[in-house]
């Protein structure tokens, strides 16, 4: 049972920014059953083809940077382990792709500076905090105040709910963007409302999300983006 | 008898059948079935869009073949799309403007009442004429309309949101009763439905014909907000997203002036 090995087929959508061209490469490997997708990207480099390009970090599902597409499904390599894989999808065979929020760089990388720019737009920083009074040496959150949007703060913008979203990329900053500023609306110590607001209420922000809830379907860290969207629809930022 | 496994065997069954579609199947398993749900309100929204158009530009070429079989049957089916898009547009207006986080059981009343909607205006197109005095039938759904409307309203327009955002939210809700109200009237009516109305001279012939331009109006603007709405999500240029706005707009003006002319001329 735990020395159990699946004959695993990863079809992975390649691209080669030199000649332009896509096409779809299959690896077959045999895996054991707690390997990660990372785990499998890595034998391919080491004992099968070491031309495939992908990306990671942390590989703790903290980073965010293993984001593909396993199956149509946006989620992250290194948390996927091959027997839920065959689990879930009920099936030993794999169709990669690269995550769809900005333009492929190579294979299953794509360029992530352009990805940020939106998340940048959004700042994702308290632009400027209440001020303090000398007695006071830092700022204090209430916890029930905390307790509404600490959720939030766990987003590790790896954009697998930009890239579940129906409302494409060319117009929107996108789930994890937009709730990055919905967090710090939230923030009792953000002053730059105005600002953030603008943002918001723009043709770029949250009119184009239609709560289809992908993103809270997608979300490798579980938060129910939609929701927080919701509450910036409803205008309730503050308890 | 035990309504929740009775409920649950419903859905788990309705589930199993869909899940055998493949496009269903993929989208359900890895975007949410919520997706899926987006997607028919957009698709059943672009039909009515297009069928009210169309029933604008033929508005008396209907009128006077009305009792076709075959337009009745097209009516009920088109009463399905209806019914889906007006009450998942309700379920939409609660999760988003009253913070209703219930949606599993929202998404069920959605399919619940479209259903019973749509068996119910069957019977009636079955069943024919009910001699139900045109005044009273429309200054009862046209109060329930501007109630429903109203607590949208209130609760919408001191937010932030863009005018046009909240117009179509106040129209949706207004829409809501409206709409099927004027599909329900068709079959209740012996003669054609908005002659009927015009029928009525005075103070009550002036009310139903404001009744019909308010709803004119309404379902010409919630058409066309919905169709560059969904035209947005996929325009990068913020130039051709202002000349597809003007187009939209364009069209939608003329079909208010085809259908102000049509009600106008009754």
């Amino acid at each position: 049972m735990y020395n159990e090995i699946y004959d695993i087929t990863l079809k992975v959508k390649r691209y080669d920014p030199e000649a332009k061209r896509t096409w779809v490469q299959d690896y077959n490997l045999k895996a054991g059953r707690i390997l990660r997708f990372t785990d499998l990207f890595r034998r391919i480099n080491n004992e099968l083809d070491p031309s495939l390009a992908w990306n990671s970090s942390c590989e703790h599902a903290q980073c965010g940077t293993c984001a593909v597409q396993i199956n149509g499904k946006p989620l992250l390599a290194c948390e996927l382990l091959v027997e839920n894989a065959v689990a879930q999808f009920g099936t030993s065979v794999f169709k990669v792709e690269p995550i769809t929020i900005a333009p492929v760089v190579r294979d299953l990388i794509v360029d992530l500076e352009q990805a940020y720019d939106r998340v940048h737009k959004a700042k994702p920083y308290i632009i400027d905090g209440a001020k303090k009074s000398q007695a006071q040496a830092e700022s204090q959150i209430l916890p029930r105040d905390l307790e509404r949007y600490v959720e939030a703060t766990r987003c590790i913008n790896c954009f697998c709910c930009a890239t579940a979203c129906i409302s494409s990329h060319k117009g929107f900053l996108g789930p994890n963007a937009v709730m990055a500023s919905i967090v710090r609306l939230m923030d009792p110590r953000e002053q730059a409302r105005e600002e953030r607001l603008d943002l918001l209420y723009s043709e770029e922000g949250i009119y184009r999300c239609h709560t289809s809830k992908a993103c809270s379907f997608v979300c490798p860290k579980e938060i129910d983006v939609a929701h927080f969207i919701a509450l910036a629809k409803e205008g309730k930022f503050k308890t | 008898m035990n309504t929740d496994v009775i409920k649950s065997n419903i859905e788990a069954s309705l589930i199993t059948w869909l899940k055998k579609i493949p496009v269903i199947s993929f989208y359900a398993g890895t975007r949410g079935w919520f997706y899926l749900i987006s997607w028919s309100h957009r698709i059943t929204g672009i039909l009515l869009v297009i069928s009210l158009w169309a029933y604008l530009y033929g508005f008396h070429a209907l009128q006077a073949s009305q009792k076709l079989f075959i337009l009745a049957l097209l009516l009920w089916i088109l009463a399905i799309p209806m019914a889906f898009h007006g009450f998942n547009g309700a379920r939409l207006i609660l999760y988003e403007c009253f913070g209703n986080r219930n949606d599993d059981a929202m998404i069920r009343s959605v399919f619940a009442l479209s259903f019973i909607y749509v068996i119910v205006f069957g019977m009636l197109m079955l069943m024919g004429n009910q001699m139900v005095s045109p005044f009273l039938y429309w200054v009862i759904m046209f109060a329930q309309a501007l109630v429903v409307a109203y607590g949208v309203a209130t609760r919408i327009l001191k937010s932030r949101h863009s005018v046009l955002w909240k117009m179509q939210r106040i129209s949706g809700s207004f829409l809501l009763v409206m709409v099927p109200a004027y599909f329900l009237f068709i079959p209740l009516n012996p003669s054609p439905e908005i002659e009927a109305n015009f029928l009525i001279t005075g103070i009550q012939g002036l009310f139903l014909m404001a009744v019909y331009i308010l709803l004119l109006l309404s379902a010409l603007f919630h058409a066309g907000y919905g169709v560059w709405s969904v035209m947005s999500d996929y325009l990068a240029s913020r130039n051709l997203g202002k000349g597809l706005a003007a187009l939209v707009t364009f069209i939608t003006l003329i079909f208010a002036w085809i259908g102000l002319l049509a009600t106008l001329s009754v």
